[in-house]
């Protein structure tokens, strides 16, 4: 089934939505229960880019392994499990802090 | 003198790439088969070519005037890339460095070689961008 274009305000309302996703200051990813990376926000690249460099993040848990290895486990847990999966879990690094969630959304 | 510019044959690793760069109008820039983003030194978008706009999904009038590292790649706003930029502008020192990054064109991970490219004096700067 072919879903009709999105046009006039419902269009405006989605590029909106899409715009406050691309320049949200918190970094964002969006994967599956495998950490797949579906989509992925600007911030998420800047603030994290200082760990990854310029290495692969098409998936979540090696850089996760990284920076909070436990999340890895509580993300790929239970997968019917909803809502928050971990809140504000803190990574200190030398100079920073990274402060990570996770939430898991009923697929549409 | 300058030598005889080929822009098509241009590649995103040219040693004069630099050189070729400052010397092309800015309505040549289409004319480089990769991703080409020109800023003035506080990285407002003067141009920017069909190759990177292709890869964004985000048409030329869109982007044109607007500050690159605030509204159109603010995964570039950080010591790796704005800094660099800002900081061969305060020290007046040419700018030509490359580095792996990854960028978010239309919000999917995507792995890219950037080179960053300045002239001492210049009143552009560049970052140009390939897929890895």
């Amino acid at each position: 089934m072919t879903m009709p274009p999105v046009v006039g305000p419902e269009l405006q309302e989605l590029l909106y939505l899409r715009q406050f996703f691309y320049q949200c200051p918190a970094g964002l990813f969006e994967t599956d229960d495998a950490g797949l990376v579906h989509m992925v926000n600007p911030a998420a690249v800047r603030l994290l880019a200082p760990v990854i460099g310029g290495g692969d993040l098409s998936q979540l848990f090696p850089l996760l392994r990284r920076v909070a290895p436990e999340m890895v486990d509580v993300i790929a847990g239970d997968p019917h499990r909803l809502g928050p999966l971990a809140a504000g879990r803190r990574d200190f690094r030398e100079h920073s802090m990274l402060r990570i969630s996770s939430i898991r959304l009923r697929s549409l | 003198m300058m030598p005889e510019m080929n822009v098509d044959a241009a590649q995103f690793a040219d040693p004069g790439l630099l050189d070729t760069l400052e010397a092309v109008p800015l309505d040549g820039i289409d004319a480089f088969g990769f991703g080409l983003i020109v800023m003035d030194r506080d990285g407002d978008v003067l141009g920017y070519n069909q190759a990177e706009s292709r890869l964004s999904g985000l048409p030329v009038p869109d982007v044109t005037g607007r500050n690159f590292f605030v509204e159109i790649g603010p995964c570039t706003n950080n010591y790796l890339v704005a800094q660099r930029f800002q900081d061969s502008a305060s020290r007046q020192e040419e700018l030509d460095e490359q580095l792996d990054y990854v960028f978010t064109y239309r919000m999917a991970p995507t792995p890219v070689r950037l080179r960053l490219l300045a002239k001492k004096g210049s009143s552009r700067q560049y970052l140009a961008v390939e897929l890895r």
